[in-house]
């Protein structure tokens, strides 16, 4: 029965005994050294000048050196080995899981291939007694077959599996294997990992921990597919919008990437609109480096386009392609309406600002009537009122405007006194319009209380994204707003700034003042711009339309305009239809799994538009940089074991019978016992020495 | 030449520390020196007379020594010594050990400070050109000798601070290019070397005949080495650790500072250069007779 310890390196902490040493051999010395000129003379001092003195106390001396090896040797964690002593008595059976890695990385060369057949080789060497569980996984582990003995069945599921098209996590796999495992009476435990070994995939979280006493196996598959020549993947696309003409249209910008590989990549990038090549680039890109391929506008068709970037040849097809959605409608259409007396430049900072957006564009027209037609407000995301109260008439039109969906953003001035608002407009409006206030004898006021978790102020709350409060207003409009309003903003006076409702569909935003340097200084702050623009878009109900998800990622269908309650039919890339229907009365949601185009259609409304979804891989998934197999097999094994781990599996392991024993508790107390002994006898030595001194 | 010294005159140079003007501090030093001797230091001053010699015509009138005339019935006129034609520089050592000062007492670089700023303005006061040159292991500030520059040279001093690693033989080689004419040098420093490398170090300024005058600043901790504790002593220059117990090395250490100070005023002594051993609780007027009797020397030399 030899004495062992669990985790020996702590017997260097022995190293400490230097510590109670040199306190007794240089009594009282100063901790912190002494600034003197120059060490000169001291060091012609013959070195008997310098000795240590000889040790004293040795009582005190051997107690503090005690506590120390008792501490080194109760974090060593030491056990008594025994023999023979395991929970399995004469049971030999091995428990082993198969986490087999179908990332779309394992599509490279020849991977795959010799992937499924290590795994097959693991289930060939499997004993009638042991049992086995075959899990693909690649951001989510999924169990195919539960643990069994018949290698009949694992083999047939390893002969269905293909490659999907998800991006390697580790982590949640082995935590699957450590949950099979664990719960086994089997006295052998094995995980074997076949995977091509991306350090993207790995976090090396505590839940990716096995079992004490797990075998970890390992097959690398990617070693040997390791190509010079790099991945070629493209891995974003950015889509900038304009409107040309009234048309609109969208100049994609493609992003580049060649991970790995040490040589320069000359690809060929291609961008294809509903199936069909429109434009070709060529582009050069640097060993792990990127390069971005800006093509031509393309304008915008009725209805939902699929777009594609495609971009090199490399063992690795499946990252070469990116594929967007595009369609109409994310330009936001701005009606801006003028008060029929208002000077030549009276909007001319809110156009201006309007004018610089791409992320959406406004598409702005100016409008100086006091009476607005029906006509011109079709197909208007928002209708800004600038200082321009409308008559009755309008007013009914912007108030049914609002109703179905529109926005209306009202901004007030001179001209905006509450007698020149109809009472449908009135009613339409969050808030009873007042008098005028005058700051200016105080030298203005000042944006002070603002809600910045609304979408409006939302972008302001990053550090250094502007100051709001920067801005000076001599002069704003007294509002009252309605019960149903929210107040989004107020000056330093309390009185408020911004205030918005809902009605019916579309919204009503109201600010007090004017957006020119005529009542405040706002027009000329570096806010001004993002702030009218996020007015803008808020009151327009804009939305950012995702012209592509990740594979793994969910859309909500029914966020996407549609009502809930009834399914929807959707059409994967790979050709099969699913339902996707919502569950417990939420509103459905499609979680894409494919590379590709999916099609989501309502078979209960039958000419409504089909919704097309892009789907991409995950950009991670194409950096070939690797992990050693060995550093996964220390961190989720914690340095207990591998495959030969596997001898000691008969019996209790090191953990167990040192956990069962607990050595360490005895060794701690006897160490704290000593360290108080320690200083009960110095202060006693001490209070000697004083008296005597 | 101390003894002759009028000692309630002197002032504690903690004390001096007290005032914050260089200036100020310079002019009471030397105001309160000056008070305390028995003759005016002002020795090549315009008032010294030195010949008389035949008038010929141009001469000024004005210098026509009329009593002479009375008895010799002879136009002579009086010659005078020159207002002055020496120049005065003061060689600070700026390195690191110099900050060091024990409790109680000012750094010896403040102490050379003051010694720089009093010998300039004696020397200022008596009209001649003064100097400076501040130095570690580099030469770090030089003001020419000028009769202009004393406010310049009082305030390099002012901001002068000790923070790298010294030399003596490659500043003062360096310093000796700078001055072009005949000067009374006085070197400021610890001196920590080996004697004979600093006194070769010191004499490389002898270059054009100048006065060497070498003050060797001391705290009195390093004379005396009063520690008691045990513990870790670091070098202030190379930053080396040293543990040492100063009860038992303390008779060796003096022995040894002792035998390095009577080497190095040895030395100089057989080379002709004044040498005086300071510590920092020594008033500072010591320094100025020090300086006087050497430009004394210098004065009758001429």
């Amino acid at each position: 029965m030899p004495l062992a310890f669990l985790t020996p390196w702590f017997l260097a902490g022995l190293a400490l005994l230097a510590v109670p040493i040199a306190v007794h051999l240089i009594n009282r010395e100063r901790k912190q050294p002494v600034a003197f000129p120059s060490l000169m003379f001291l060091r012609q001092v013959p070195h008997r000048s310098v000795r240590r003195r000889r040790l004293r106390h040795l009582a005190l001396f051997a107690l503090r050196c005690l506590a120390i090896v008792l501490l080194a040797a109760a974090f060593a964690r030491p056990f008594v080995g025994r023999a023979g002593a395991g929970p399995g008595g004469g049971l030999d059976g091995r428990e082993v899981v198969i986490l087999l890695d179908r990332s779309y990385s394992m599509g490279a060369g020849d991977r795959w291939v010799r992937a499924t057949a290590a795994a097959r080789r693991v289930v060939d060497a499997l004993a009638p007694q042991d049992r086995a569980t075959l899990v693909l996984f690649d951001e989510q582990p999924a169990t195919v077959v539960q643990a069994t003995a018949d290698r009949t069945s694992l083999g047939a599921a390893l002969g269905a599996v293909r490659v999907g098209s998800g991006a390697t996590r580790y982590d949640p796999a082995l935590a699957l294997a450590a949950q099979v495992l664990a719960t086994s009476r089997l006295p052998r435990r094995e995980a074997v990992l076949v995977t091509d070994f991306q350090r993207g995939g790995w976090r090396g979280s505590d839940e990716a921990r096995l079992p004490a006493g797990t075998a970890l196996a390992t097959v690398d598959v990617g070693a040997a597919t390791r190509e010079g020549a790099g991945n070629v993947a493209v891995t974003g696309v950015d889509l900038a919008r304009d409107v040309q003409a009234g048309r609109e249209r969208v100049a994609p910008t493609a992003r580049l990437v060649n991970a790995g590989g040490s040589e320069p990549r000359d690809v060929v990038a291609e961008l294809e609109i509903n199936g069909r090549v429109v434009e070709s680039k060529s582009a050069r890109v640097e060993p792990n480096g990127a390069a971005s391929v800006t093509f031509a506008p393309v304008p915008v068709a009725e209805g939902w386009s699929r777009g594609t970037v495609r971009a090199g040849r490399d063992a690795l097809p499946a990252d070469n392609a990116f594929h967007f959605a595009l369609a109409r409608g994310q330009v936001v259409s701005v009606l801006l309406a003028e008060g029929p007396g208002a000077r030549a430049d009276a909007s001319l900072f809110l156009r201006r600002a309007l004018a610089v957006g791409n992320r959406p564009p406004f598409d702005v027209a100016v409008s100086r009537a006091r009476t607005l037609r029906a006509d011109d407000l079709t197909g208007r995301s928002v209708v800004i009122l600038d200082d321009a109260p409308p008559d009755a008439a309008t007013a009914r039109l912007l108030a049914a405007h609002v109703r179905s969906g529109g926005g209306l953003l009202v901004v007030l001035g001179d001209a905006s006194a509450a007698r020149a608002w109809p009472g449908d407009a009135a009613q339409l409006l969050p808030a009873a319009i007042g008098d005028v206030v005058d700051r200016s004898p105080q030298g203005g006021t000042r944006l002070a209380a603002v809600d910045r978790t609304h979408p409006v102020f939302a972008p302001f709350n990053a550090p250094r994204s502007g100051d709001l409060a920067a801005a000076r207003v001599l002069r704003y409009r007294a509002l009252d707003p309605a019960a149903d309003a929210s107040v989004l903003a107020r000056f330093a006076d309390g009185a408020p700034a911004l205030v918005e409702r809902a009605v019916g569909r579309g919204r009503v935003v109201v600010w007090a003042s004017t957006l020119d340097n005529f009542w405040s200084d706002l027009a000329v702050q570096p806010v001004f711009v993002p702030l009218v623009h996020q007015m803008t878009r808020h009151a327009a109900g804009y939305r950012d339309a995702r012209p592509w998800l990740t594979v793994g990622q969910t859309l909500g269908l029914g966020a996407e305009g549609q009502a809930a309650g009834a399914g929807w039919a959707v059409e994967t890339p790979s050709g099969k239809t699913i339902e996707v229907r919502g569950v417990g009365g939420a509103a459905p949601a499609l979680t894409v799994s494919e590379q590709g185009f999916y099609v989501a259609r309502r078979p209960d409304a039958a000419g409504a538009p089909a919704l097309t979804v892009a789907a991409n891989l995950d950009a991670a998934e194409a950096d070939p940089a690797r992990v050693e197999p060995a550093e996964i097999v220390r961190a989720v094994t914690a340095g207990g074991g591998s495959r030969a781990s596997g001898a000691a599996a008969a019996t209790l392991t090191r953990e167990e019978q040192e956990e069962r024993q607990g050595l360490w508790w005895y060794l701690l107390v006897g160490a704290l016992t000593l360290l108080a002994a320690e200083t009960l006898l110095s202060n006693r030595l001490s209070r000697a020495q004083a008296s005597r001194g | 030449m101390p003894s002759a010294v009028v000692t309630h005159n002197f002032i504690d140079p903690a004390v001096l520390a007290r005032i914050s003007s260089l200036e100020l501090l310079a002019r009471t030093v030397v105001d309160g020196f000056v008070g305390g001797l028995h003759r005016s230091p002002n020795l090549g001053a315009t008032t010294d007379f030195a010949e008389h010699r035949e008038y010929v015509p141009g001469d000024e009138t004005r210098h026509i020594d009329w009593r002479r005339y009375a008895r010799t019935d002879r136009l002579s006129v009086k010659t005078f010594e020159a207002d002055t034609n020496t120049s005065f520089a003061a060689l600070l050592d700026v390195s690191r050990s110099m900050s060091f000062a024990s409790a109680g007492r000012i750094s010896k670089l403040d102490y050379g400070r003051f010694l720089a700023a009093s010998l300039a303005w004696l020397s200022h006061r008596q009209r001649d050109r003064v100097g400076l040159v501040t130095f570690d292991s580099d030469v770090r500030e030089f003001v020419p000798p000028s009769t202009r520059h004393l406010p310049m040279v009082l305030h390099s001093l002012h901001r002068a601070t000790a923070g790298r690693r010294g030399e003596l033989t490659a500043p003062l080689h360096a310093a000796a290019e700078h001055f072009r004419r005949r000067c009374i040098l006085v070197v400021i420093s610890d001196f920590y070397a080996e004697p004979e490398a600093a006194v070769d170090a010191v004499l490389q300024l002898r270059n054009r005949g100048n006065e060497l005058l070498v003050l060797h600043v001391l705290d009195p901790a390093e004379l005396d080495f009063p520690f008691e504790d045990a513990g870790t002593f670091e070098d202030l220059e190379s930053g080396d650790l040293l543990p040492v117990v100063p009860a038992e090395l303390r008779d060796e250490y003096r022995r040894l500072v002792g035998a390095h100070v009577a080497t190095l005023a040895r030395r100089f002594g057989e080379r002709g250069v004044d040498y005086a051993l300071f510590d920092t609780s020594k008033p500072l007027d010591h320094a100025l007779f020090h300086y006087l009797a050497r430009r004394q020397r210098l004065a009758r030399g001429r």
